[in-house]
């Protein structure tokens, strides 16, 4: 009973750590949250771009497959029609819009706030100018579409309102819809009420758009949040099928391997045990766990399938199981401790993915150890009668100096390459299928979607600061655009004038007796019906005492929504968002900007982006070079033997340095999944060098052989299937293990001794 | 005898034949005669009468027409010029140009189709922007044109055309809000 007590412990410690991981660890998905915590204003935007922004609940959708346009264009408003009666869409944009009739009389009635108006407007002289241009307009062939607010708008003011509104550059237009340039797809803009990384609400949004599509038309739509949501599903299916076959060649490869559908069901103990233990642990220590945390961190507990297997090799029929792990319990410990080692280094980084995906991994492990340990040799029989394979007995003894012969030139040609060997780009860490990609860039551009990449920052106390500094800025960008420095801008109060800006327009607007005077004068000799202006006269005068529009008064219109977007609160103030289109000259842009007044930030922001990965990514690079020593160290100390060191961990960095430098020849950038992926051979590589290393006799060599031989065809198999995934991080990871692991093992084989 | 009855067989079937081509013709057949003897210049003057003016304002000028879709409208005094041409319409003035495009709004459309139209002899066409209707006779026809579209119909009540055989004579726009522009064409060859 005693010789049983750590099963028992087991279970109840496996017991408790399920229920924990599964009722209190909430897994997040959020990628901003894997990335380098930074306090920087860049950094806040960028993740809230990446989040809530409106451009992450845009939705861009193109009619096609038919080459008759106007069927196109009716299916166009056909969609529009019904999309707009549905609450899950802010807007619904395919053409030219008018802004809905209601908001429009309530903007109307703001004009003479809103839009700025030269010092003459409302004497004789310039009421007389305006008249005539309306009369002009009245005679021409194509009578003004706006005729009917003429008694009340004589100054045309609010055309003036309308176009500070107009977007800048829309798509062609047939038939009355937007068009691609080259007038094969009715386009379409729409806008969803729920986040962009709301993935149900999203697939909800795409369901409806699909389900709005007349027949015979065929639909291609993009958008961040619609990206998501489809490759959450491609994901989903891929790893389902992608591990369902996995799971079968291993099965197959144990089963030949051993013959025993016992040790199969066994040799899933210490990994099950590792992911319990992986996952209890960081959801203690971190509070939460995240969602690539745990894609990578069970990824790499991979390491630990081999642990239980190392064991069933050695197994022989006249000894006691737990005598057989005594014997390779060493080994397997230097394996274990060193692959944890090398994992300890991440943990201190002050980058919140890697540590938990460090917290993650050596909990997993040595949970995994610790399961070989204690209880595999009592779930065994007491005596089994092995039959392994014959396979894998054989070795060369010879040629540890034929290593560096790979080594150094693989090493070289990483050091010298004149292409950049990480790939920076925040895009190369999503998990869509490049060809989503590029339909999402070919719709982007069809539809001339601002590239918000680029922009300035305004900062104020109060809304109300913002747009007055947004004002001031107006002139400055004007020279801007004027000098071709860039090609176009929107500010925060194109939308919507400062409060201040409003009412100091309301007190200039003229008593009632002189501006009668000046339109009676005006009129003079204009055929202008008497008493036709009465509605202006009314107007203006109502006016004078209009309270100024607020961001928040007009939040529900179509133009606040907008305005919402390029101003929003932040911390204790206010952020106006200025973009800026077709910047040329950004060395001209930043001279401006470290002396413009009132003071503003340029901002790029997927520079920001990238440059925040690659920050990572070299960090991350320096702790995984600073694992490296402490593993060789710690093998050091163990082996205390420089050659025996040697055997140990040459095949496996030259296994890790030419695996990087074939990758990088066949085309890859070394992405955080590489990195990830090398890390993972690191640890089983040193496991294979550390078996074939031990000094042993002939019979158990075969033993060892077998068991590295299975270990490393196992591995090598169910990666090599991961690498056919058309999901860039899977078929990454794959790829490299597969590879890396083959190499590893045929090295640490080249060089074992006899 | 024989001879005698053949004859007026035959004086009964010429005296039948204009029947049925009476009968026949329709609209189709006037664009298609207004389009085969479409000038390709012809003088116009307008009078617009508007509820905002006390008096009639008048505007005369030239129209120019190049089969199938470029008319050109140059309006005697101001020195401007409208081409509509494809899908646009080009506003020339002394003060430069500026083109617009025709989808802005449907009313602009289907303004410009009501004449370019007509005058291509594009019945499909100008059915699209309008119920079109013929009365009246070859000799003196009126060509009602009522918009599909409700909000085409906002700005534009009903454009009426009107002529004898293949010459467009006139064109009478109702505008929403009881404006009234007539056209009248001269003959320009």
């Amino acid at each position: 009973m005693k010789a049983r007590l750590p099963l028992w412990l087991w279970l109840a410690l496996l017991a408790v750590g399920a229920f924990y991981s599964l009722t209190r660890v909430s897994v997040v998905s959020d990628m901003a949250a894997f990335l380098p915590r930074g306090e920087g204003l860049e950094q806040a935007l960028l993740l809230d771009a990446l989040r809530e922004g409106p451009a992450a609940r845009l939705i861009i959708v193109a009619l096609g497959g038919t080459e008759d346009t106007v069927r196109l264009a009716t299916a166009s408003r056909a969609m529009a029609d019904r999309l707009r009666d549905d609450t899950r869409f802010l807007r619904v944009a395919n053409g030219p819009s008018a802004l809905p009739a209601a908001e429009q009389e309530r903007w109307f009635a703001h004009r003479y706030l809103l839009a700025p108006l030269p010092p003459e407007a409302f004497t004789a002289d310039g009421l007389r100018t305006e008249m005539e241009a309306r009369l002009r307009e009245l005679s021409a062939p194509l009578p003004p579409l706006d005729k009917a607010r003429l008694p009340a708008d004589p100054q045309a003011v609010f055309r003036r309102v309308l176009a500070a509104w107009q977007e800048g550059n829309t798509p062609p237009l047939q038939h009355g819809v937007w068009f691609d340039a080259a007038g094969r797809q009715a386009l379409l803009l729409l806008e969803t009420r729920a986040g962009g990384f709301d993935l149900d609400a999203q697939e909800a949004a795409r369901a409806a758009i699909v389900a709005a599509v007349e027949a015979g038309v065929s639909v291609e739509l993009s958008g961040p949040g619609i990206i998501a949501a489809a490759s959450r599903d491609i994901i989903r299916s891929e790893v389902q099928w992608l591990s369902a076959l996995a799971t079968l060649a291993l099965l197959a490869i144990l089963l030949i391997a051993y013959r025993s559908p016992r040790l199969l069901l066994l040799s899933a103990l210490p990994l099950v045990a590792g992911i319990v233990a992986a996952v209890t642990m960081t959801g203690l220590v971190f509070g939460s766990l995240h969602g690539i945390t745990l894609a990578f961190g069970i990824t790499l507990l991979g390491v630990a399938i081999d642990y239980p297997l190392h064991l069933f090799s050695h197994l022989h029929g006249g000894e006691a199981p737990r005598h057989t792990l005594r014997r390779i319990w060493p080994t397997l410990r230097l394996g274990v401790a060193s692959s944890a080692v090398g994992y300890l280094a991440m943990a201190a980084s002050p980058f919140a993915g890697l540590a938990q995906l460090a917290v993650f991994t050596v909990s997993g492990l040595v949970a995994a150890a610790l399961t070989v340990r204690w209880v595999l040799p009592l779930l065994l029989p007491a005596a089994p009668a092995m039959r392994l394979l014959p396979f894998a007995a054989g070795g060369a003894g010879r040629g540890l100096w034929t290593l560096p012969l790979l080594l150094l030139p693989a090493l070289a040609y990483l050091l010298l390459t004149p292409r950049s060997l990480l790939e920076t780009e925040l895009s190369a860490l999503s998990p869509v299928p490049p060809a989503w990609r590029a339909l999402d860039e070919r719709l982007r551009q069809a539809v001339g979607a601002p590239d918000v990449s680029r922009l300035l920052l305004l900062q104020g106390r109060s809304a109300e600061e913002v747009l007055q500094r947004s004002e001031v800025l107006a002139a400055a960008l004007d020279a801007l655009r004027t000098d071709g420095i860039i090609g176009g801008y929107r500010l925060p109060s194109q939308y919507l004038s400062a409060a201040t800006t409003q009412s100091a327009r309301a007190a200039a607007l003229p008593d009632p007796v002189p501006l009668v005077a000046a339109v009676e004068t005006a009129r003079q000799g204009l055929p202008f019906r008497a008493g036709l202006f009465e509605p202006f006269l009314r107007d203006v005068e109502a006016s004078r005492a209009l309270a100024p529009l607020t961001p928040s008064a007009v939040a529900d219109t179509v133009v606040g929504t907008r305005l919402s977007a390029l101003l929003r609160p932040h911390g204790d103030g206010w952020l106006g968002l200025v973009p800026l289109y077709a910047v040329q000259d950004e060395a001209a842009l930043l001279h401006w900007t470290a002396q413009a007044a009132p003071a503003v930030q340029y901002l790029n922001l997927r520079l920001a982006a990238d440059q925040m990965v690659e920050r990572f990514l070299r960090g991350a690079g320096g702790y995984l070079l600073a694992g490296v020593v402490l593993i060789l160290l710690l093998l050091g100390a163990g082996l205390r033997d420089a050659a025996r060191l040697a055997r140990v961990v040459l095949p496996v960095l030259t296994a890790l340095a030419l695996t990087a430098a074939l990758l990088h020849v066949l085309g890859a950038q070394l992405s955080l999944f590489h990195l990830v992926a090398l890390l993972l051979v690191l640890g089983l590589g040193i496991d294979y060098g550390l078996f074939f290393a031990r000094p042993v006799a002939a019979e158990e060599y075969a033993r060892t052989g077998h068991a590295v031989t299975v270990c490393a065809i196992s591995t090598a198999s169910v990666f090599g299937i991961l690498a056919l995934s058309q999901i860039p991080v899977l078929h990454a990871i794959g790829s490299t293990v597969a590879l890396g692991v083959v190499l590893s093992y045929g090295f640490a084989r080249l060089v074992r001794t006899t | 005898m024989t001879s005698g009855g053949r004859v007026k067989v035959l004086l009964v079937l010429w005296a039948l034949l204009p029947l049925p081509a009476a009968a026949q013709w329709d609209a189709a057949q006037l664009l298609a005669a207004l389009a085969r003897a479409v000038p390709e210049r012809i003088a116009y003057s307008e009078t617009r009468r508007l509820a905002y003016l006390d008096v009639p304002l008048t505007t005369s000028g030239e129209l120019e027409f190049r089969p199938p879709d470029w008319l050109r409208r140059s309006v005697q005094g101001s020195g401007e010029s409208y081409v509509i041409a494809g899908d646009a319409v080009r506003i020339e003035g002394s003060g430069g140009g500026r083109e617009i495009p025709l989808d802005m709004h449907p009313a602009l459309r289907a303004f410009a189709e009501s004449l370019r139209a007509t005058l291509a002899g594009d019945l499909p066409r100008l059915q699209r922007y309008f119920i079109v209707e013929l009365q009246g006779s070859e000799p003196a026809w009126r060509l009602q044109l009522r918009p599909r579209d409700a909000s085409v119909a906002s700005v534009i009540q009903s454009i009426e055309l009107s002529g004898d055989g293949a010459t467009l004579r006139r064109i009478e726009t109702r505008e929403a809000g009881g404006d009234l522009t007539v056209t009248e064409l001269k003959d320009g060859r």
